[in-house]
């Protein structure tokens, strides 16, 4: 390449260091993210010319010059803050970016919003395709990455419901409780969600359902019943003689979804199966709960279910209630290797990208 | 050097019709159909253009695009000395003397007729404006390229184009976002009218939500579709002081004509396509050309499924895409079919079937068969049994 009036002269190759502590340099005439690739990350990128902040980051040590104005797709809190596309930041000192690489553990796949049904008042159901077979099981999760369109990139993950799997293509059903503020679950949830695109990662985590015998016990809270109603009828489709039981609760009665389309499926199946629900709880995190009250019938459920003696718990929901199970079921004298959990915490205020760990509801 | 020149001919060929255009204006209409008709002639005689050749000076490339801002003012210049009354400047004496002829100096200055079709000639060399402007405003880390950019874009009363083709085309291509894709079964005509609206629509909202926090004179100083106007007003006051309002309405025609068959490339380009809000954008999602002619006169822009991908590579790099959806001639032939709406449906139905069957993916498919319906278009309506006899 010889000399060309539109490109700037950098004479050094600046750092980056990212906050796991990666670092690789930026040579002159690079941009963050074309070193980034260089560098073999899988740095999260589409269009490349400042448009869609899909390589969103923050600056949080050093300088760095944007090679565009920002203003036309980060708002001035954003900018204050130090958010930059790394497409167009060139470093002008060593730097220290936050910035969430797509999936490192797995590679991400691009799936597309299919179907959208409300199930209560804070709940949707979101069936996504992804043009691959993704073995996902009922009760693992998925993370979610979204960050087209005006929306910053985030992820977040969710539990799965149900899974079916094709030759190409692999369905999945999650439950998405929306936050008022909820970048990612209001992006899910918004009325012309349907035909949308995401990253899709994983699947991640082991809550769900042994192949092994014995009872199998689901405990849901919130949007976490969708989770437990869907191990266990996956349990009805594969191992219907095995005797299954649903808790679920719910702040009120209208938080309470998918106990019918359950029953009739263990129905059909055959399967022996209880479902139990319990509404006007209160709020889950509230110090009743954590201050170690076992959730209403839980210990009446398992002494009659038969868990005390052989079998599985999976527990899904928020962190306070699956604290105040998790006491009860140990002191019920369940070995902790007999119980999994699935903790949903609310993301961070302002956390984005939001740190590992499982959140639900974005 | 035929690699250097071959992208430089409309540094030629811009002034020379406007010469034409000015000093015989029918014959303006002759060297635009001529034109024309050489770039299918090429399309049709000469191989595909598949190379991409590595230049040791990229400086020589790289400000070929600058050469509009002289070529399209020497086009203004001429245009506004047909529109003048009289002799403006005492050019057509000048010209009569240097070349010994009669031509220039007895030119009908107050015939209608020939204004418009000098407009139309020049109107028709200086929509490459905007192809040399979109490679310059895509190159938005350099402040001077962006601003020689909008100023050519300017001289056709389109800088807005500078905002919508890089924050809005190539963020939401293929879907209901982009007012720059054309939707099945839409004519070239209604997507011209849809499509310009909605940049400006588009290109507003982008300028009021970037400059929202400065106060109201502010908004209004800094705000680029407002300079832009600006600045093509600056053009058209130029010819109301030359040649009146008969210059002003002669210019108003170079720009709709230049916008319009602006409008029928991005007709082409994207026509009937869909992705995923938010999805990749891939090489499929553009339709591609290898044209020879084309590709040199249009910097490459053909080779659109690159360009999308990697939007800043410069257009000597971009290279053709073999799994991208192909235009089967040149630009100006498909332009052509275009303008005939039942004939471009004839042509592309199929071909988006195809595109359906063998390229999209599920989700595409799904939103496909959203577009055949929609479109109400029979030619969409049966577009899965096209597929499958082409298959069979």
């Amino acid at each position: 390449m010889g000399w060309s009036l539109f490109k700037p002269r950098v004479q050094r190759a600046p750092s980056v260091r990212l906050q796991d502590g990666t670092v690789f340099n930026v040579l002159a005439g690079e941009t963050v993210l074309d070193a980034a690739l260089r560098a073999g990350l899988p740095a999260p990128h589409n269009c490349r010319v400042g448009a869609c902040t899909t390589c969103r980051c923050t600056l949080v040590g050093g300088t760095a010059r944007s090679l565009v104005d920002r203003c036309y797709v980060l708002t001035q809190e954003d900018i204050r803050s130090g958010t930059h596309l790394a497409c167009q930041m060139r470093p002008t000192s060593d730097i220290e970016v936050h910035w969430r690489m797509g999936g490192p553990r797995l590679e991400a796949h691009t799936a597309t919003i299919v179907a959208r049904r409300r199930l209560t008042a804070r709940v949707w159901r979101m069936s996504l395709l992804i043009e691959t077979r993704f073995a996902a099981l009922p009760g693992q999760h998925v993370e979610i990455m979204v960050g087209c369109d005006g929306y910053p990139p985030v992820v977040r993950p969710f539990s799965v419901v149900h899974a079916s799997t094709g030759s190409t293509y692999t369905r999945l059903d999650i439950d998405v409780a929306r936050r008022d503020n909820g970048a990612v679950s209001a992006w899910l949830t918004r009325d012309d969600a349907v035909g949308s695109a995401l990253q899709i990662a994983g699947p991640f985590g082991t809550c769900c359902a042994e192949d092994r015998g014995g009872p199998l016990l689901t405990i849901g809270a919130g949007s976490g019943i969708g989770a437990a109603a869907g191990v266990l009828s996956r349990s009805h489709a594969t191992r219907p003689r095995r005797q299954t039981m649903l808790l679920a609760y719910g702040t009120r009665t209208a938080d309470l979804y998918g106990l019918e389309e359950l029953a009739l499926g263990a129905q059909q199946a055959g399967a022996r199966h209880r479902s139990l629900a319990w509404a006007r709880h209160g709020p889950f995190d509230t110090p009743m709960v954590s201050q170690g009250r076992a959730p209403d019938g839980l210990l009446e459920a398992l002494i009659e279910h038969g868990t005390v003696r052989d079998g599985q718990v999976l527990l899904y929901g928020p962190g306070g209630f699956i604290d105040t199970c998790m006491g009860a079921l140990t002191a019920a004298g369940i070995p902790p290797h007999r119980i999994r959990c699935d903790r949903y915490q609310p993301p961070r205020a302002g956390a984005s990208p939001v740190p590992a760990g499982h959140a639900i509801g974005g | 050097m035929h690699h250097y020149l071959k992208h430089a001919m409309l540094a030629i060929t811009m002034p020379a019709l406007a010469l034409l255009a000015a000093l015989v204006p029918s014959w303006g209409l002759y060297g635009t159909l001529a034109l024309i008709a050489y770039q299918v002639a090429v399309d049709m005689v000469t191989p595909r253009e598949l190379t991409t050749p590595r230049y040791r000076f990229t400086w020589g490339v790289d400000a070929l695009p600058c050469l509009h801002i002289p070529a399209s003012l020497f086009c203004l210049a001429m245009l506004m000395w047909r529109a003048a009354p009289g002799d403006l400047w005492g050019f057509g004496q000048w010209f009569d003397s240097q070349w010994g002829t009669s031509v220039a100096g007895q030119a009908d200055h107050d015939s209608a007729s020939a204004l418009v079709a000098t407009a139309l000639a020049i109107g028709f060399v200086m929509s490459t404006n905007t192809i040399a402007a979109h490679e310059l405003v895509h190159r938005t880390t350099n402040r001077l390229a962006v601003v020689i950019g909008r100023w050519i874009l300017a001289m056709v009363g389109d800088a807005q184009y500078a905002i919508t083709h890089v924050y809005v085309h190539h963020v939401a291509m293929g879907t209901p976002r982009d007012p720059s894709t054309a939707r099945r079964g839409e004519n070239l005509y209604a997507f011209a009218l849809r499509s310009t609206l909605g940049q400006y629509r588009d290109a507003w909202a982008i300028e009021t939500r970037r400059l929202h926090h400065h106060n109201r004179f502010m908004r209004l100083l800094k705000n680029k579709v407002i300079s832009g106007l600006a600045m093509s007003a600056l053009f058209a006051l130029a010819f109301h002081a030359f040649a009146g309002l008969r210059g002003v309405a002669a210019y108003l025609l170079v720009a709709v004509t230049s916008k319009f068959l602006l409008e029928a490339v991005e007709y082409i380009q994207h026509y009937g396509l869909v992705r995923s809000p938010g999805g990749r954008i891939e090489t499929r999602h553009s339709w591609d050309c290898t044209s020879r002619a084309a590709c040199h006169i249009m910097f490459n822009l053909p080779r659109h499924a690159h360009h999308h991908v990697d939007a800043r590579a410069p257009y000597w790099a971009l290279k053709p895409s073999a799994d991208a959806p192909e235009l089967p001639w040149g630009y100006v032939a498909h332009i052509l079919m275009a303008m005939v709406p039942p004939l471009w449906q004839r042509f592309a139905a199929p071909r988006l079937a195809r595109w359906d069957e063998t390229m999209a993916n599920a989700a595409e498919r799904e939103l496909a068969d959203c577009a055949n319906r929609e479109s109400r278009h029979p030619a969409y309506a049966g577009m899965k049994a096209i597929a499958e006899a082409d298959r069979g």
